[in-house]
Parts: structure tokens; sequence; C-alpha cells
């Protein structure tokens, strides 16, 4: 576990330099995201542009990785293009394991390729090969030409498509059929803009553990509890679809058109409707819940689609979203997106297009056709126009310098939105109270499960809840008391699972059971031999969460001036057994003091000098 | 008459001909609460039912939501209307 190495790519010069993650950052960061942003910040500073030669691109495998754990994910990191703040994706797949059998658990990419390249990684070694064959090439097309090339069926690879080619903003980094990182910051564009196609892995390394027999025992254990629970089981029948039944019954998802959920109208688009299609429920890698459907259309319209997915995004902000009530046209247009290399139904820019039309803010002319409730062809069309460029439209809003001259007014507005991170959500998502108030405090807001407090809707007894968050929190979604102390405490749980590559699936997202703290402590020693204490990956968490934090304020953004909600979200509630609920400015207010207090900030959201050197935050120095 | 749809796992262990579908049942009638309508489900399909819906306690599992129209019935002792559309699910974080 020790001797995993960072490498530092130079794509302008292809030169690789490698040492061992050294042991202070193993305590201070873990890995994966906490060594994303440390670095991040590191590397940068307030004139820092992401498009110039020296901008990162950060790959990290979470340090439990490649190993029987609870989810083994890879995580994509960078100065992200949209309001310079820290850029973090995450990809499921089996990609960060792989990366970790060959020697590497992190890849910091500098530099610009004059050419297209790739980089090969086996065992200790990273080459740059030529690209020229792969570019242009669809994701699923791009890693099987690799495989083929190379002659090795059993590579792992990072990709970019079409649409990262061609600096599209909204394009994400991607690996197996429809894992997809980093769409909100446009990671894919920055991979592209480096005229890095592709990392490819294959390694036969060992992770050396320190405690292999009592570990492997321990997880089996943890393994085995898990698929006790009633959410995994259900994950694992029905995958993240099934969510959607919950927050449409329990009405806090609302159609784009109606403003109310969709009711028993959600019939059509149900988890049970994918039985038809699913050829068999797949894992990422280590993960003992396979949540994600492989499916096939075999007839009719969409015959010969295949994938993986959808995921709830997809079904809820997606399909329900726009009033497309068609399980085979959502599995065919999450296809698309993801052969392209773009995020559309996952709650994409271009899929708000369609709801733009509606109000009357673009026009036939703007888009070159009519994109009604429910079409599934123009959308389909507007996936291609947008991820190849093809048409003025297209161009303008895959467009990160020119769009705000070359869209009107009020989608532009819309674009600024997006890039604050607002994604998927454009009904609005005010009822459960919790949900808005933690993405308008996101650190990456591209990232919504950054510090979303999923346990919120499970109305769990109040007794039960002070005692899980050390203090007092409603049972009630509706309410705003104790939701300070739920947005924090999930922020801190999830960024150590995030550096232990932890499926947020599997943490207390859905359910307080679910690994923690006590468990990832445990976890630790028995695969590192290091010993954590709870104040140890408190004072971790917060540490990471305060680097992304200033990496925001070095840009101007991380103060309270900042931490706003859309209009839309202000807004009452106009239908549903929600209907006249809005968000009240007040408890937003309260809501900030209590969330800056705990994590020790100032009243303006700005974390102190006296807290920076207790937490050890410092630059790291020679890179 | 109470009408329940039971979606995910639940359904298609109760009735393995719900592929594709969740489950529907519609009950009797009468001054039901919910702990009734429990009842009456695990009268037609077995102690499966309690097994999933009720903790160690006798008490409703929190893994479990049952909505009336978009509130969550709050208890055993709830009031279940004949017109009422139950819905019941695994409580899955929000999205």
């Amino acid at each position: 576990m020790h001797d995993k190495k960072i490498a530092w790519i130079d794509l302008t010069n292809r030169t690789v330099k490698s040492e061992t993650i050294p042991m202070e950052w193993r305590r201070k960061f873990l890995g994966a995201r906490g060594l994303i942003s440390y670095l991040t910040w590191s590397l940068t500073d307030g004139k820092s542009d992401p498009w110039s030669p020296e901008a990162p691109l950060l790959i990290g495998a979470g340090w439990m990785t490649g190993m029987p754990s609870f989810g083994g994910r890879t995580f994509i990191g960078g100065l992200s293009t949209n309001k310079q703040r820290v850029g973090i994706g995450t990809v499921g797949g089996h990609f960060g394991a792989e990366m970790r059998y060959t020697g590497f658990d992190l890849l910091v990419i500098r530099g610009k390729s004059e050419t297209p390249v790739y980089l090969n990684i086996t065992n200790d070694n990273i080459e740059f090969l030529d690209a020229d064959y792969l570019w242009g090439l669809e994701v699923r097309e791009t890693q099987e030409a690799i495989r083929n090339y190379l002659d090795d069926h059993e590579i792992r690879s990072l990709v970019i498509g079409p649409a990262g080619e061609n600096g599209v903003r909204m394009s994400p980094i991607l690996t197996g059929w429809k894992n997809a990182g980093g769409a909100g910051w446009g990671a894919g564009w920055l991979m592209g803009d480096k005229k890095l196609k592709a990392i490819a892995a294959h390694g036969t390394g060992e992770i050396k553990l320190a405690y292999p027999n009592e570990y492997l025992s321990w997880m089996k254990e943890q393994q085995d509890l898990l698929l006790t629970r009633k959410w995994v089981k259900a994950l694992g029948r029905y995958g993240s679809p099934l969510l959607y039944s919950v927050s449409n019954s329990g009405g806090w998802v609302r159609s784009k058109k109606t403003d109310i959920p969709l009711g028993k109208r959600q019939e059509a688009i149900t988890a049970d409707k994918l039985d038809p299609y699913t050829l068999r429920m797949a894992a990422c890698d280590s993960c003992p819940a396979h949540c994600r459907h492989s499916h096939y259309i075999s007839e009719g319209k969409y015959a010969g689609t295949m994938g993986e997915g959808p995921e709830y995004s997809g079904v809820s902000g997606g399909g329900a979203g726009h009033e497309i009530l068609d399980i085979e046209a959502i599995l065919a247009l999450t296809d698309q997106s993801d052969r392209a290399g773009i995020t559309v139904l996952g709650g994409g820019l271009v899929g708000e297009i369609n709801s733009l039309m509606q109000e009357g803010l673009l026009t036939e002319e703007d888009v070159g056709y009519y994109v009604d409730w429910g079409d599934a062809d123009a959308l389909s069309k507007l996936i291609d126009d947008v991820a190849y460029r093809r048409t003025p439209f297209g161009d303008a809003l895959a467009d990160k310098e020119d769009a705000p001259k070359r869209l009107p007014p009020a989608v532009s507005d819309w674009v600024g939105v997006y890039e604050g991170g607002i994604r998927g959500h454009r009904a609005n998502m005010g009822g459960v109270k919790s949900f808005p108030l933690a993405q308008m405090v996101n650190v990456i807001p591209s990232y919504s499960k950054t510090n979303r407090p999923g346990m919120d809707v499970l109305g769990l007894p109040e007794k039960f809840l002070e005692e899980f968050y050390g203090g007092k929190v409603s049972n009630d979604y509706r309410s705003y008391e104790g939701k300070d102390r739920m947005v924090w405490f999930h922020e801190m749980m999830y960024v150590i699972g995030d550096c232990l590559g932890i499926c947020r699936f599997l943490t207390i997202f859905n359910c307080p059971h679910a690994p923690k703290f006590e468990e990832y402590i445990e976890l630790i020693r028995l695969t590192t031999g290091m010993d954590f204490s709870m104040e140890d990956l408190w004072e971790i968490a917060n540490r990471i969460i305060t680097i992304e934090r200033l990496t925001q304020e070095q840009h101007g953004f991380g103060s309270r001036q900042w931490e706003t909600l859309p209009e839309m979200w202000k807004a009452p509630i106009t239908g549903g057994v929600l209907a006249g609920d809005s968000l009240d400015p007040v408890k937003v207010d309260e809501f900030l003091d209590g969330f800056y207090k705990l994590h020790g900030w100032d009243s303006n959201g700005v974390p102190p000098k006296e807290l920076i050197k207790k937490l050890g935050i410092a630059k790291a120095k020679k890179l | 008459m109470p009408e329940v749809k039971i979606y995910g796992p639940l359904g298609f262990d109760l009735d393995k001909s719900k592929f594709n579908s969740y489950l529907t049942v519609k009950l009797e009638s009468g001054d039901n609460t919910l702990a009734d309508v429990i009842d009456q489900l695990t009268a037609r399909y077995g102690v499966k039912v309690k097994e999933e819906l009720l903790d160690a306690e006798g008490n409703l599992d929190h893994a479990y939501g049952i909505f009336n129209d978009g509130e969550r019935v709050p208890g055993l002792s709830a009031q279940v209307e004949d017109d009422a559309e139950l819905v019941v699910v695994v409580m899955l974080g929000g999205g």
C-alpha cells in the first residue's frame, strides 16, 4: 500500500517523472480526492488559466480501489473551467483498479501535445503513443481500438469522445460503456485541449496489505452485512432508477413541464420497466451491490441499442424532466450521449434547451428546429449538433467563450446557472430543504453528491438523528432545523469516502447503517497498517474541504456573497403535495451561519488563519 | 377499496409473475389502519410481507416508505381510507 507512485507527466515534452507518494501526504490527505484537491490548490493561483499548458489534469485512484471494498472509484480533478473552482469528477468501472496494479495511484498531467496522443501505462512504466488512429472515434470504439492495437484485451482506458475533442463544455471523461465524470466542469474538454485522447492501463502488480488474512475476513463480514440491507438488495435488483419511484411518490421531484410530480404518469418509466431489456446487473470494481443495468433493445425503433444504465438522473432529470415517458427512448438517448462523450439526460445543459424553448426563451429559429416536450427525436438531433458542433446553435451552446455573445440573453443566463453547478433540476427543487441548501454551499458545485444528505428523506426518529449527528436535527425534510449540521456531517463523511474510493451509494447517502468513519478506520488499519482516530478523520475531512474552499477563494468565489440560490428554487412550488412551499431567506441565512460555524470558518464563510494553521494547511513546496 | 402498489424487489418477491411491472393489490374495504392493510397483504402473500415491512419490534421499518398521495404514512395506526392508493417502496436517499 505504501509503494504506490505519483507520476508527473509533461505532454509538451513527453516526459514522465515518478516518485512514491509521500507518507506525509497520506497522513494528511489519504488519497484520490484529498490528494487531487491538495495538488490542484498547490499548483494553481488566482491567475491560473485552465487552458494554459501548466494547468493540471489529475487522475487518482481511491486508496482502497482495486481490493475488496465498498466500490472502487477513480477521481478526476483539476481547475474547473467554470468559475475557476476545484473541479472534481468521479467514475466507477475498473480503470482505477487497473491503474493501481501498474504501481501508480495518481497522475498529474500538464502541458499540451501538438498532435493527438495517449498514455499507455504498464507495470511501473508510462509511454506516449500516437493517437491519430483514435482521434474522432466514439467512446466505446476508442477503448476497443486501443485493445486491438496493443493486442491486450485486459486493458482498461479512460477516454474522451468526439465531444471532448471538439471542445464541448459539457463533456466528461469516460471509461467502460457509461462511467462518466467531470462533465459539469468540462473535464473532457480539458483533456481534449491537451490533445490527450486516452489513458490506457494494464498492470499485473500487487497491492500489498498490512494484515491480509484479517482484512479479508473482516471485509467479507462487512460485505455480507451490506448484502442483507434492504436498500442494497434493491439497488442490486433495480439499480438507482428505483429511486425515482421514491422521489416521485414522496412528491419532491417534479416534471419541468408541470412543476408537479408525475404521479401515476411515472408508471411508464419505473425501474421495473427496464426488465425486458436487462441482460444482467453489472458491478464496478470490488462492489458487492452491482447496481447497473446492462441493457439491449432487440427490436423496434431503437433496435440495436446496447449499453449500461440508465441511472436515476437519466430517468428523472432526463426522462421525466422532459416528458420522455418512454423507457426505450431514454435508453437510446443515454447510449447516444455515452458514445459521443457528452452529458445529456443526466441533467446536462443540452436537455435544458427543451425547457427554455417551452418557456419562450428560445425559438425554433434560434435552434433550427422545434424541440417539443417528449420529443426524443429532436433531443437526439440536438445531442449530435452539440457533440459534433455541427449547427450554429449546437456550436454556440458547446462553446465556452462565445456562448454569451451568440446565444439569446436568457439562455446565456441559464448557462451561468449551469456553470454554477445547478444541473438537471430546472424544476423547483426547494421542497426538500437540505438539498438546495447543500448545493448552495457545495465546494464542488459540478459534483452534486459532494454534500447532499440523501438520508433527509428517510424520516428517521429524531432521537436517533440527534445521536447520529451529534445535535438536534428535524426528521421532516420540509424543516430547516438542524439541516446545517446534517449537510456538514454528510459533507465530512463523503470526502473521506472519496479519498478511499468508496461509492456514494455505499455510504450514509442512503442509510445510517452504511459504512462510516468507524469502518473506514478499520479498513485503513487492516490494509495499510496505519492507525487513524475518529478525530484524525474529522480533521482530514475539514482540511480537504477547507483547501477546496481556499481554491475558490483564491479566484474570488469562496465567501458568503457567492452562496446564492437560483431564482427558480426560491419561487413557491406551484403544485403537488408541496404546493406553496418556498425557501425562506431568513432561514437560508441562519443555515449559512450554522454551516460556517461547524467548519470553523468566519461569518463571511472564509477560513480564518488560525484554522488554516491548526489544520496544517500549506501549499506543497516543490512540484 | 384501498389499492397498494409495491415497487422494487418486494413486489417481485411476492409475485414472480410481476416481471416488467410493480405489484398492484386491491384490498377489502372497511375501517382499515395501515396495520390492517399489512395484515391483509400478509394473509394473501405470506409472512414475507411483515418480515420486510416491519422491524424487530414490530414497528414500520424505516427502510421502506409507504406513501399516500405524496404524504408518508406515519405509522401502523394511521387510517387508510377506502379510496387510498398506497405506494410501498424501499427508501433510497434523495436524488
